[in-house]
């Protein structure tokens, strides 16, 4: 994302990684710096920088807070701090946008909405680089330096979108798939049995197309990797025939070729120890670090079927070969293909009882399984300070304890309706000239019995 | 305040438009002929001449005099005509910080306190702080100074607040000098804080002047501010105190005394005609028990809900003994005149204080003090044979104003401000909030982040309805006036809605009682 200063809209202005314990000899500060981005800054003003928040962070400790210093408001250049352990410091710069009228329109950005763009960025690092304090005692600090340059410097400028974000940044959550019961103990039990037969398999994610069925993850790490898991499956479209082992297993090309010449041996050795000669490490399967319980490596094997993903994640401890994944697909391959043939005549039947796009925009979410619901169309839909005002009522909502809801007025034509149940969350926007209080609430208790019958929302 | 223009508009029978203040030069000009050296009202003999500024800075003319500020407290300046730094070193502020080898910053009491307000000049140069001898927390504020200019000088930035955790900081950069103030109250949002030091800001400048100001530290950016502001310290941490849970200062409104508009009507009348003769006098305001009765002013000239909370300050700050006829008090009101001095002769007419009279000068001397006193007494034999103050007391049998009157049970306390005439109406509490303080500021905290909701600048709301825990609470805003309501948890929306409606009908009805209106003016 390019840097661009005194626009109307939100940008980056800089983005790094310190560490205020190094570099504190005169004429060495530059050392504490373990990212920085843009990379053609001038050293002085990223020492400055750097310098400030280490300032800063100082500065609060003086008052006993539960939490470190995290949100730095100027006129013109909001900071963001996120801890990240080891006296190590991620903070973002973010140029506050401009109005017509010369003003600095400091509420349009949230607080919230930017930590947990951070927080995100920190976790993806974290799965596959693992925790910086142990990569420092492992590899040390300038091929740290190098990895991380790696990482973000490809993260900023492909993923990394603060114009744009909203309160469903927060919530990092997963789209579920709604499944009929059935299909969704058949699919349990293919699990279990996949499970029992091979012990190395200690997690597995079960995805339909980008929609998560079933997870074997904390909620930490689905988190964390439901982006990834996601790019992998549109990557590699399988619009070849998927005969071939090596087509189920979403590996590079390199890789098929590899698998392709084991499973079908052109020489007339024995068959099986061809297969067998190489071990995991030759199919490079990416490795992750999951955090919970214990935080661990894993390789990431992702089976796929038509829609249907098996994302199954066996430690790197273990060593295994191609007859595992050979096993993998015997057990899984004959019953997927029955079900992938049920969910899509399931599906045709449910299309048809498809409702128009509703009038009524909302956002659902739910804490406690991260699943995630948007009727918002984010560009057409709303103006950007009521983004902001949802988000900011999101926060207020947490103090509604246990359950509770928030209706404001906003303007002329906008009402917003925040419904709270426990760990559920509703947010509701309706665009009415003229609208009462009862009126709206009509709607929302009317939107709740449509979409959330089985939920319990407080009148 | 982000609304200085919003002026507190008396309803006179003459419908009044907002009239900016031009210049007060024409009124006070006059006024500043003489030199107050000259007084010899008994308080302010003892000091004979303004603060001695040659130690500070070069001589100045007499004629400047007026403006080179005398800003104390008779009180607390009695043998000493010089202030130096070692007097205002040995007053003990705080019984806090005992240990004085160890910095205070490390001090744990002192970093455990809840709320700070730190006041320093742009030099660095300590001035005010709530906990804490300032003295000590020389290195503190040159920290807070660095970390100010670090931000500016980068591309004129402003540092406008931290936040971490529940701490919220808040940075003010005004007029030479710094403001910070400090809270991990949870239920006080950024908003609330900047308040508060404008408050504090405002504080200041009513007992300096900003012209003053300016002209010091124009000259010498080192020069310590406590020299003109001591005495005065108290003041600041009463309005800090004050602002709490005062409502009056949250909605940018007076704290009117709710009395039947007959007797309010009378002692208005009974005022005016003591004090339109004396030329002199711009302003008269009656109050009982520290809210407002009546107010007289010119028919040109409005006085702002700041000024009048800063002098009410005044009288609630300084602990005047009772048997004290009167004070002399000089002030600059901010959003009055910020550059120019008015003095305001403060006299209690009973006994037991319950009463205020403050009138608002633009000079000071023997003459004008003999004419006051004299007026003031006329004032209080009239009030006396009129029965006033029996008459004020009654309003706690008045029950026409209380809460169950609306017959609503589900409406536990509610706020009504009028935006045209800037006052407000607090209804009583009820079962569970009635004599239970803290419960009622916790009342006042959830109203405070009402207001400011629907006060924000980029995304103002008309109207907030939130049901939390223990309460719900309504927020409504229109262009003629605000509701702030309390209802039971449990209550529906219908319930909220009629209460509301009742309400409205309430003060309508009860109108006359509750506000000022159509106070007679002075012919200037």
């Amino acid at each position: 994302m390019r840097n661009e200063t005194s626009s109307n809209q939100i940008s980056l202005a800089y983005f790094f990684i310190f560490n205020p314990d190094y570099g504190q000899k005169e004429g060495k500060e530059a050392e504490k710096i373990f990212y920085y981005y843009p990379v053609d800054e001038k050293i002085e003003k990223q020492i400055r920088i750097a310098g400030f928040c280490a300032g800063m962070i100082k500065f609060t400790q003086t008052f006993k807070s539960n939490k470190p210093c995290e949100f730095v408001h100027t006129e013109k250049i909001r900071m963001i701090f996120n801890e990240l352990g080891d006296n190590f410091w991620m903070v973002i710069g973010l140029n506050v946008p401009l109005s017509l009228d010369k003003v600095y329109e400091n509420d349009l950005l949230s607080d919230q909405i930017y930590m947990s763009i951070l927080k995100k960025i920190f976790n993806y690092y974290r799965l596959f680089n693992g925790n910086i304090g142990d990569s420092l005692r492992l590899i040390g600090i300038d091929k740290l330096k190098e990895k991380m340059k790696l990482f973000f410097d490809d993260y900023i400028d492909t993923k990394l979108n603060v114009r744009d974000s909203d309160i469903l940044n927060t919530f990092n959550g997963l789209q579920f798939m709604s499944l009929d019961r059935n299909m969704y103990l058949k699919i349990q039990s293919l699990l279990n049995l996949l499970e029992e037969k091979l012990p190395l398999v200690h997690r597995v994610v079960v995805m339909h197309n980008d929609q998560v069925i079933w997870s074997g993850l904390e909620q930490e790490d689905i988190s964390s990797i439901y982006q990834y898991l996601k790019e992998l499956i549109s990557k590699n479209i399988p619009g070849t025939p998927q005969s071939q082992l090596a087509s189920k297993f979403l590996v590079d090309d390199s890789t098929k070729n590899l698998m392709n010449r084991l499973v079908n041996p052109s020489t007339s050795d024995n068959s099986e120890t061809t297969i067998d000669q190489h071990d995991q490490e030759y199919f490079e399967f990416k490795k992750v670090y999951l955090d919970k319980p214990l935080p661990e490596q894993f390789y990431l094997i992702p089976y796929n079927l038509s829609k249907m993903t098996f994302f199954i994640f066996i430690p790197t401890s273990q060593t295994f070969k191609l007859s595992l994944l050979k096993e993998i697909d015997e057990i899984l391959a004959p019953n997927l293909i029955l079900f992938i043939k049920e969910i899509s005549e399931q599906q045709l039947k449910r299309s048809s009882i498809f409702t128009d796009e509703k009038e009524i925009k909302y956002i659902y979410f739910n804490r406690l399984n991260l699943a995630q619901k948007s009727t918002l169309n984010k560009t057409k839909d709303l103006p950007k300070h009521l983004m902001a005002l949802i988000s900011q009522l999101s926060k207020d909502l947490e103090s509604c304890i246990p359950s509770g809801e928030i209706f404001v007025k906003s303007g002329k034509d906008y009402w917003i309706a925040c419904k709270k149940s426990d760990l559920r969350e509703v947010y509701v926007v309706v665009c009415q000239k003229n609208a009462n209080l009862t009126m709206i609430d009509e709607e929302v208790k009317q939107l709740c019995s449509t979409d959330f019958t089985n939920i319990f929302f407080m009148e | 305040m982000s609304n200085t223009q919003n002026k507190f508009d008396q309803l006179s029978s003459i419908s009044d438009f907002d009239s900016k203040a031009d210049s007060s030069d024409v009124i006070f000009d006059n006024g500043f002929g003489s030199s107050h050296s000259t007084n010899e009202s008994p308080l302010l003999q003892n000091f004979n001449q303004a603060l001695n500024i040659e130690a500070d800075f070069e001589n100045e003319s007499k004629i400047n005099d007026i403006n080179s500020g005398f800003v104390l407290n008779q009180r607390d300046f009695d043998e000493n005509d010089e202030n130096s730094v070692e007097e205002l070193e040995n007053k003990d502020k705080d019984s806090d910080n005992e240990e004085s080898d160890l910095p205070i910053e490390q001090n744990d009491e002192w970093r455990s306190q809840s709320k700070h307000i730190f006041i320093l000049s742009e030099s660095g140069k300590p001035i005010y702080s709530l906990h804490g001898n300032e003295v000590n927390l020389i290195a503190f504020m040159g920290l807070l100074q660095a970390l100010i200019s670090i931000i500016e000088c980068d591309n004129d930035n402003r540092l406008n607040c931290v936040i971490a955790g529940e701490h919220k900081i808040v940075f003010m950069h005004r007029s030479h000098l710094i403001l910070v103030g400090v809270s991990n109250e949870p239920d006080k949002c950024v908003e609330q804080l900047q308040l508060e030091i404008e408050y504090c800001y405002n504080q200041i400048i009513s007992v300096v002047t900003l012209s003053l100001i300016e002209k010091i530290f124009n000259k010498h950016h080192n020069y310590d501010l406590r020299n003109k502001l001591s005495g005065t310290e108290k003041l600041l941490t009463n309005i800090i105190d004050r602002f709490k849970n005062d409502y009056g200062m949250l909605l940018n409104c007076v704290n009117s005394y709710p009395l039947q508009q007959e007797i309010r009507d009378q002692v208005s009348k009974l005022i005016a005609q003591q004090i339109s003769p004396l030329r002199s006098v711009i302003f008269g305001l009656f109050l009982f028990e520290n809210k407002l009765v009546s107010l007289i002013r010119p028919k040109s000239r409005n006085i702002h809900p700041v000024d009048v909370h800063l002098l009410v300050n005044v009288i609630t700050g300084f602990d005047t003994p009772k048997n004290v006829e009167f004070t002399w008090y000089p002030i600059c009101l901010p959003n009055f005149d910020k550059n120019g001095i008015m003095y305001a002769y403060i006299s209690h007419l009973d006994e037991s204080c319950q009463t205020c009279l403050i009138l608002l000068t633009g000079m000071c001397d023997e003459e004008q003090s003999i004419e006051l006193n004299e007026c003031r007494k006329r004032i209080q034999q009239k009030m006396l044979t009129q029965n006033t103050i029996q008459l004020m007391n009654s309003k706690l049998k008045d029950s026409s104003l209380r809460l169950d009157q609306i017959g609503v049970s589900e409406l536990k306390h509610f706020l009504y401000k009028d935006n045209k005439i800037f006052q407000y109406f607090s209804s009583d509490y009820t079962l569970p909030y009635a004599n239970n303080p803290s419960e009622q500021q916790r009342i006042f905290d959830m109203y405070q982040r009402l207001y400011h909701k629907l006060h924000n600048k980029t995304n103002s709301l008309r109207i907030i309805y939130m049901q939390k825990k223990y309460e719900t609470i309504l927020g409504w805003q229109t262009s003629s006036f605000e509701i702030y309501a309390t209802f039971s948890p449990l209550v529906t929306k219908e319930i909220a809605i009629l209460a509301v409606n009742k309400l409205l009908e309430f003060t309508q009805k009860n109108k006359s009682k509750i506000f000022l209106s159509s106070m007679p003016t002075l012919p200037r």
